[in-house]
């Protein structure tokens, strides 16, 4: 490739621009704001941004279609990277995204008990009781019917109120979508492992 | 021969495309609903989905297991799983290295297959594979024709170097910011990816609007201008097949009749193959072959000086592509319920703000039913207001609570009334637009179940809505100001589309008026150099 002075100058001053441009974009834009569920088994925070290839088999994989891209609602650095919201769609800890992720931006987990209760952490279930229905004076437990270790993440009370184990729980989402309550009762709050920006 | 083998090939890769997350739809519904699940298929996903769903019946579901044959393919060329072993894009590696600043052993093994395919017959992925170059071929065909009507439509040349510095450009911006950045834009990958938004959810995102940008560049400004100048997939694989083993090449001795262009006139690519050898851009597709009135071109299988380098890095691949693990595994019965879209559970905006001692927040969903866009009344929303003490107590045994909407902690005390902490009395809510214009105004004397207040709103149209809240702690009006945007998801799209597009367009007109004003003046300085 022959360069003249003139060709060479545009070149590396757009070349320049194009990086400054990027670096921009990747400080300003990239920054995350918000807190998301991200499928589990995923690596920490920024840490899963940048091993995540965004070629989305996770999602094809999921048999529940729970697994959404994001759009741009957390930047750029999170743009088309895979994320779950519990109200719309759960996880039933299947294990079958980490079984296709190239790159193990999510980790590969038998699924079973000892290595979910032990590898799984994508939040963690917070009852509020100012709207629940058992926490109120009727009789409700719906919650305790969906949750995959009964007995164990989520036990009832007396009236049938529902107390989270934080040890136990593994932020499924599956309490968060079978409340009946609206707005919803118990939620998911994103594990500190799942923040998007650390 | 050659021809209806390369079209067989795009054929099949354009269909493995689309074929793959539609039937990884399809079986998230038999996972779903069993065998006999065209009933419920049909209900949920409409008769179009109910239709296709009958046919899978007909074909995949007459094995025993269906459901782990179809996940045993999964992904698109950016990176896909075949039966346990995974595929990916050279480029693909190259974002995570550098993005991540770390390697994966299995990632670089999965690029292996590809890099000794290109090796072999060098930048042949473009020709035979990429989908999006078949559907530019296919545009090309269109535009040559409107060519023939408008023959002043402008073709831009931007050099083939310039895909080169656009890898180097996303390398440096990706090892400088720490972000993949290769998988936003290159088309095939937004081709795969929007195909499964299609499939899977039913919603195409912004990645659909780039395509269709694309396809407007490269119909009216510049004739097969991205696979020839800007895709960086195509400098990488270019630069990997450098010294293919297939290339296409005319012999010395050879002499092209005076006046035929032909193969120079059909080369998808642009090159200069009536010289002798087309160089590293070709994509070994094999137009030229068939064109040559003579039949002087024709695929050279040869190995160059270096090769022996090259025939020991494939053996080495090879090698380590056997010994890469097959992870195929798959699991049973699976739980399944609710609906596939919309459950009216899901909130559209999720509110709280403090007034004083209290924490007043404003839930707003959607409640039309299973399908917002088969509603006769699209914008049904109810908007729940809950008023809650932030120095509240509960009778709960548990340590301490987070608020929902704060996180700040509630202190825990002994205190067995429940539900007493949160505001019970009279409330009024009003809504207007954003220009202020009051539309309506409620009240309630006590919440609706609860603590819950829940107002049930037809709003007209999409837009921005003031909603302000008023109560009564302590006999004296409190209110306050809530923003509350109504609108259907995944609409607004379009206006940045269009205002992207008309950006890009106008760059790339500039580029254009350079280029010309620079070859008027390298010709002005000949003439000066000629007479002066």
């Amino acid at each position: 490739m022959k360069l003249d002075r003139r060709s060479f100058l545009q070149t590396s001053v757009g070349t320049g621009a194009f990086v400054l441009a990027g670096a921009g974009i990747g400080s300003g834009i990239g920054t995350t704001t918000q807190f998301v569920v991200r499928p589990p088994g995923a690596k920490q925070g920024s840490e899963f941004l940048r091993s995540c290839i965004r070629c989305f088999q996770c999602g094809l994989m999921c048999p529940n279609m729970a697994i959404k891209p994001m759009g741009l609602k957390n930047g750029l650095a999170a743009i088309f990277t895979p994320h779950i919201n519990p109200r719309e769609q759960a996880c039933m800890l299947c294990m079958k995204c980490g079984e296709v992720c190239p790159t193990d931006a999510l980790e590969k987990i038998h699924s079973d008990y000892d290595s979910i209760q032990s590898k799984v952490k994508m939040g963690q279930a917070e009852v509020d009781p100012s709207v629940c229905y058992s926490y109120n004076g009727r009789l409700c437990g719906v919650c305790y019917d969906a949750c995959p270790f009964p007995e164990e993440a989520l036990k009832l009370k007396l009236f049938a109120q529902p107390e989270v184990d934080t040890d136990k729980c593994v932020g499924c989402g599956l309490c968060e979508r079978a409340c009946i309550h609206i707005p919803e009762a118990i939620r998911i709050y994103p594990s500190e492992k799942s923040v998007t920006n650390s | 021969m050659l021809q209806i083998a390369r079209r067989l090939t795009q054929a099949l890769s354009l269909l493995f495309v689309i074929l793959v997350p539609f039937l990884a739809y399809l079986n998230t519904l038999r996972q779903a609903y069993g065998i006999k699940g065209f009933h419920i298929a049909n209900m949920s996903g409409g008769p179009v989905v109910g239709k296709f769903y009958a046919v899978y019946e007909r074909t995949f579901g007459l094995l025993d297991e269906p459901v782990p044959l179809i996940d045993s393919v999964k992904g698109s060329f950016w990176s896909f799983t075949i039966f346990g072993f995974n595929i990916s894009d050279p480029l693909a590696a190259i974002d995570f290295v550098l993005a991540s600043k770390s390697i994966h052993g299995p990632l670089l093994a999965s690029i292996l297959i590809p890099v000794a395919l290109t090796m072999i017959l060098g930048r042949a992925f473009c020709g035979w594979v990429c989908p999006i170059n078949t559907l530019t071929e296919l545009l090309d065909r269109a535009r040559s024709g409107l060519a023939r009507i408008l023959p002043g439509i402008p073709n831009i040349n931007l050099g083939s170097k310039t895909k080169h510095w656009v890898l180097v450009g996303t390398v440096i911006i990706v090892v400088v910011a720490g972000i993949p950045l290769f998988s936003t834009y290159l088309p095939y990958v937004i081709l795969g990816r929007e195909l499964h938004n299609m499939f899977l959810f039913q919603a195409v995102g912004a990645g659909a609007y780039l395509l269709l940008i694309l396809a407007l560049f490269e119909f009216f400004i510049s004739r097969r201008g991205w696979c020839r100048y800007l895709c960086p997939s195509g400098a990488m694989l270019s630069l990997i097949g450098s010294r293919s083993v297939v290339h296409i090449t005319k012999p010395g001795s050879a002499k092209c009749l005076e006046s035929c262009r032909e193969c120079d006139r059909l080369c998808p690519m642009g090159l200069d193959v009536r010289n002798g050898s087309p160089g590293i851009d070709c994509t070994n597709c094999g137009d030229c072959l068939t064109v040559c009135p003579q039949g002087l071109l024709s695929y050279t299988y040869g190995f160059n000086r270096k090769s022996p380098v090259y025939t020991a890095a494939v053996v080495v691949a090879l090698a380590l592509i056997l010994s890469t693990p097959a992870s195929a595994h798959h699991m049973g019965g699976i739980p399944h319920y609710g609906y596939t879209e919309n459950y009216p559970q899901v909130p559209l905006t999720e509110q709280s703000a403090d007034v004083g001692d209290w924490i007043v927040s404003v839930t707003t969903i959607f409640f039309q039913g299973i399908s917002q866009d088969l509603s006769s009344i699209p914008y049904d929303t109810q908007l729940y207001i809950h008023i809650r003490d932030r120095n509240a107590t509960y009778s709960t045994s548990t340590a301490s609570f987070k608020d929902p909407f704060n996180k700040g902690e509630i202190s825990k005390t002994d205190n067995t009334d429940s539900g007493t902490s949160s505001y019970t009395g009279k409330i009024l809510l009003t809504i207007s637009d954003y220009q202020n214009n009051k539309l309506v105004s409620y009240s309630l004397k006590a919440p609706s179940e609860e603590s819950i207040y829940r107002f049930r709103h037809y709003f007209k149209r999409e837009g921005d809505y003031r909603v302000m809240v008023g109560f009564f702690p302590k006999g004296q009006l409190e209110e306050i100001l809530f923003a509350v945007t109504i609108k259907t998801p995944g609409n607004s799209i379009w206006p940045i589309a269009l205002g992207s597009s008309v950006v890009i367009c106008s760059t790339l007109f500039l580029l254009y008026r350079k280029q010309k004003t620079t070859k008027y003046r390298k010709r002005k300085t000949k003439m000066l150099e000629v007479n002066p």
